[in-house]
């Protein structure tokens, strides 16, 4: 463990070199993490351009060696039932039931699980299967180097399911009613099964287990806690363990010599280093101090990259959405005053300026997700930029030369596109008559005072990447995406009815219906959450880094949990 | 003499009192919540009122200044709201990281500002002169963290370098790796000084000018007495008086410059961790380091009353 004296430091190495994977939209997923903890990876994607760039001449993966990878996000604890900023970092140190694979949406089970049963036909009850072997890492703390049972999945479901801190409590609520019940809702017959079964059927329910939020922690472990937490400590089985954590400079994992899966992780140690300014540390990949490129990139930065063969560089349609949300009060509770909103935003301009020409229309499910969002060609001809008529429309809405109203955004650490977007959608108003002043609100002030107790007018709000439709809809649910209340006042019945009959649909087909009809409701209404188009994401790394996957490409059902198959060529 | 050093050190612990108290009921007025960092978009009013009896944040407001407060003295600063950690453990490291930056800040203000300051004031209306100027004033009107980012985007373009504590996060230590040290934290001293260096370097050519125009200084010349005597024997000392009192309130610029300069050279010094506990609503935190950037700069600003009484003997103090 590194002295926490700095006194007494020892000299360190001037730079290490290596990897792990798909961190270039680490700032965006984490600042998504932090705001929402969806949990949804940011790089799934149904389409991808695929990897840029030359790859050196690669032999059979080698073991050894270690990674050094930029991060922008201060990592403010790593419980992953607790914490938010740390997800990425959780996976890495604790195994989960499963993996999922977002392109295929399928779960895979290469992790503690080693299969699932779920014997009724409505899908409402689980049974998973444990694998034999899996052993906590020789950490210095009670349950060292025991292997993981069902007790111990129990024991981790209790604490997830009932943690205040972690988001989405509908699924837990659906296995109890009453949270202080739920350990009692889980059956382990033998140290190798574990079951539950829900009250209805929960459709985003598979997905939901794979989020980095789930972790399985060894239930001693857990009694030895007691009250205390896991936000500056690792005690898990995953493919690495901590070595050293900072979470304001530097997070130090090195290789769990008892990792079920033998021969694995192949790195021995991987290097989180925390650089809060975006240029920094684009500066700090340029100069080979990373190996992974932890800023976040913009078009031109990423095509700078690709053009050069010493980087692998990839790009993939990005869930992530700004869009505005409205409060439903005067002037934005009249429908005209929403459609003229909407069809003023000139969107082949966004996509032109801000995607840097890649970029699609959204729908109220963003358009990566294939199987869900609506056909671009619908949404083309429904979202036709058309100023004059937006005119006429707030002329009958008793808006005669537009009106004046103020449109609040978050200020995230490196993430100028929201605060572009918005000077642009400001822009394009202007020209129908709607002056709106822009207010930047530090991002804690904005969540806590702006959109939790709904304190705007209008506000610019990048969603976070959703993988799964139910969490993009449930934002025009009459609960809202908290379960406790829309925070723009909207409500619809009807898109309710449909919206919770989507989430217990077990017929994909069906599903794919619902949702449809779903969002077809929610757009003709103008409903108070604007939609408007996405980019992509970029990633960039040196070309001595194997990733098993790069970003946006299909990851397969056959590799190893996350963290493990990545290699460097460097010793 | 004693008497008003006594009686300024007294004053000490009320100030400190007065601007932590006036810390601590800012951050109870200004919005954001800290308890909306660690829940996320999942936060309800349920979650929000059980994360605050957590961490005692549902205690009357006085309840919880004194609770703080009077583990002070016992160099207990509170612990982090979020990491949990003390943050006197965090401090460890990242005070003697500042402390350093700064010191290295002041030294290159005063190489930067005094000599050429004063070369100027002795040869005005020369080139010397006019490139002292013109250069004080470019200095003064570039912010700081914009120098910063300038340098580490020409460094790596130009010449391949960026900070060597980009790869490792953490800044050696001066005693283990003095040169390693050197190479990490010179950069941004050079950035951080060299604003308040345009500040000296001007006050003080106009003061070397007021003071080479006293009848004193045409009398040393009289005598027959060299340049160099008259300047650093008669003119230099009286002519410090007032920057001296300008080094002093500099230096509470120079701990609020830290802040973006350390951001930007990701160094993890206290005023980085500021930042991200100002961001996170880390109160505890921040309340910690007010105290101690408040303490230094009431300290600093002694120091610098005292050396009046050095630099001009006419000066007492009753």
């Amino acid at each position: 463990m590194e002295d926490t004296n700095y006194w007494r430091r020892n000299n360190r190495r001037i730079s290490r070199r290596s990897l792990l994977g798909g961190a270039a939209t680490l700032g965006l997923g984490g600042a998504a993490a932090m705001i929402v903890g969806c949990g949804g990876s940011s790089n799934d994607t149904n389409s991808s351009t695929g990897p840029t760039g030359t790859r050196a001449p690669v032999g059979s993966p080698k073991a050894g060696g270690s990674v050094t990878q930029g991060r922008p996000l201060t990592v403010l604890g790593i419980d992953p039932h607790q914490d938010l900023t740390g997800l990425d970092i959780d996976q890495l140190i604790y195994p989960y039931l499963y993996s999922w694979n977002p392109v295929q949406n399928v779960a895979y089970f290469n992790n503690l699980a080693e299969s699932i049963e779920q014997p009724d036909p409505d899908l409402t009850q689980f049974i998973f299967h444990i694998r034999k072997g899996v052993k906590n890492a020789p950490f210095n703390f009670a349950g060292a180097g025991e292997e993981m049972t069902s007790e111990d999945v129990k024991a981790s479901f209790v604490r997830r399911g009932t943690s205040i801190s972690a988001p989405d409590k509908r699924f837990p609520r659906l296995i109890s009613k009453d949270p202080t019940m739920l350990a009692a809702a889980f059956q382990t017959p033998d140290p190798y099964t574990f079951s539950f079964k829900m009250a209805t059927t929960f459709v985003p329910a598979l997905r939901e287990m794979a989020n980095p939020t789930w972790a399985m922690v060894s239930k001693k472990v857990l009694e030895a806690l007691g009250n205390r937490s896991l936000t500056q400590v690792g005690y898990g089985a995953g493919p690495y363990m901590v070595d050293q954590f900072n979470g304001n400079q530097r997070i130090s994992l090195k290789k769990n010599p008892n990792y079920f899966i033998p021969g694995q992780p192949l790195l021995d140690e991987i290097d989180i280093v925390v650089i809060t300014e975006n240029s920094s540390l684009l500066s700090a990949f340029k100069q080979g101090q990373h190996d992974i490129c932890g800023a976040v990139l913009k078009k031109d930065e990423f095509d700078d990259f690709s053009a050069n063969s010493d980087y692998i560089c990839s790009s993939a349609p990005s869930l992530f959405y700004p869009c505005v949300h409205m409060k439903m009060v005067p002037p934005f509770d009249d429908i005209r005053v929403r459609e003229a909103l909407d069809i003023s935003i000139d969107r082949d301009e966004v996509i032109a300026v801000i995607d840097g020409g890649d970029g699609k229309y959204n729908g109220p499910i963003q358009w990566p997700q294939l199987e869900w969002a609506l056909p671009q060609d619908e949404l083309k001809a429904f979202y036709k930029y058309d100023p004059e008529k937006a005119k006429q429309l707030l002329t009958q809405a008793g808006y005669d030369g537009g009106f004046k109203t103020k449109m609040k955004l978050p200020k995230i650490t490196g993430v100028s596109q929201i605060a572009d977007e918005a000077a642009l959608l400001k822009s394009q108003w202007a020209k129908v008559g709607i002056q709106v002043d822009l207010e930047e609100v530090e991002l804690g002030t904005f969540i806590g005072s702006v959109l939790l107790p709904g304190n705007f007018q209008m506000t610019f709000f990048p969603n976070l990447p959703y993988d799964e439709p139910d969490r993009p809809l449930s934002f025009y649910s009459s609960l809202g995406v908290t379960g406790a209340g829309n925070w723009n006042n909207y409500t619809n019945p009807d898109f309710d009815l449909l919206y919770n009959k989507q989430a217990q649909t077990v017929d994909k087909t069906e599903r794919q219906s619902i949702i449809l009809e779903a969002q077809r409701l929610i757009i003709k209404e103008h409903a108070p959450q604007l939609t408007i188009t996405g980019g992509n994401a970029y990633s960039a790394h040196w070309n001595y880094v194997h990733l098993p996957y790069e970003l946006g490409q299909d990851p397969g059902t056959k590799i190893n949990p996350y963290g493990c198959d990545e290699w460097t060529e460097k010793a | 003499m004693r008497e008003y050093v006594v009686r300024r050190l007294l004053l000490i612990p009320l100030i400190i009192i007065g601007v932590s108290f006036l810390t601590f009921m800012t951050f109870r007025v200004i919005p954001g919540d800290t308890t909306v960092f660690i829940c996320g978009l999942g936060c309800t009013d349920e979650v929000i009122h059980d994360l605050r009896a957590e961490l005692g944040l549902d205690r009357p407001v006085f309840v919880q200044y004194w609770d703080w407060l009077k583990g002070v003295p016992q160099g207990d600063l509170g612990r982090s709201f979020q990491t949990k950690l003390p943050v006197t453990k965090e401090l460890q490291t990242r005070f003697p990281v500042t402390l350093e930056l700064l010191i290295l800040a002041v030294i290159f203000s005063l190489v930067l500002g005094i000599p050429p300051g004063i070369l100027s004031a002795v040869r005005p209306g020369t080139a010397v002169d006019f490139v002292v100027r013109v250069v004080s004033v470019f200095w003064l009107s570039i912010p700081s963290f914009y120098i910063a980012i300038l340098m580490i985007t020409f460094g790596a373009s130009w010449f391949s370098w960026s900070p060597p504590n980009f790869a490792t996060g953490e800044v050696a230590s001066v005693f283990h790796n003095p040169l390693k040290n050197l190479e990490e934290l010179v950069p941004p001293a050079i950035v951080l000084g060299v604003g308040i260096a345009a500040v000296i370097m001007r006050l003080t050519r106009s003061s070397m000018l007021e003071v080479m125009r006293n009848d004193y200084i045409r009398t040393a010349y009289s005598k027959g007495l060299k340049e160099r005597a008259v300047v650093w024997r008669h003119a230099l000392k009286n002519a410090m008086i007032p920057v001296a009192t300008i080094i002093g309130l500099q230096v509470g610029g120079l701990i609020g410059g830290s802040v973006l300069v350390e951001s930007v050279f990701g160094l993890n010094g206290m005023g980085n961790y500021l930042v991200v506990a100002i961001g996170t609503r880390d109160l505890q935190v921040v309340q910690a380091l007010v105290l101690i950037f408040a303490t230094a700069f009431v300290l600093i600003n002694l120091i610098v009353d005292l050396a009046y009484a050095w630099l001009d003997p006419r000066i007492h103090y009753a």
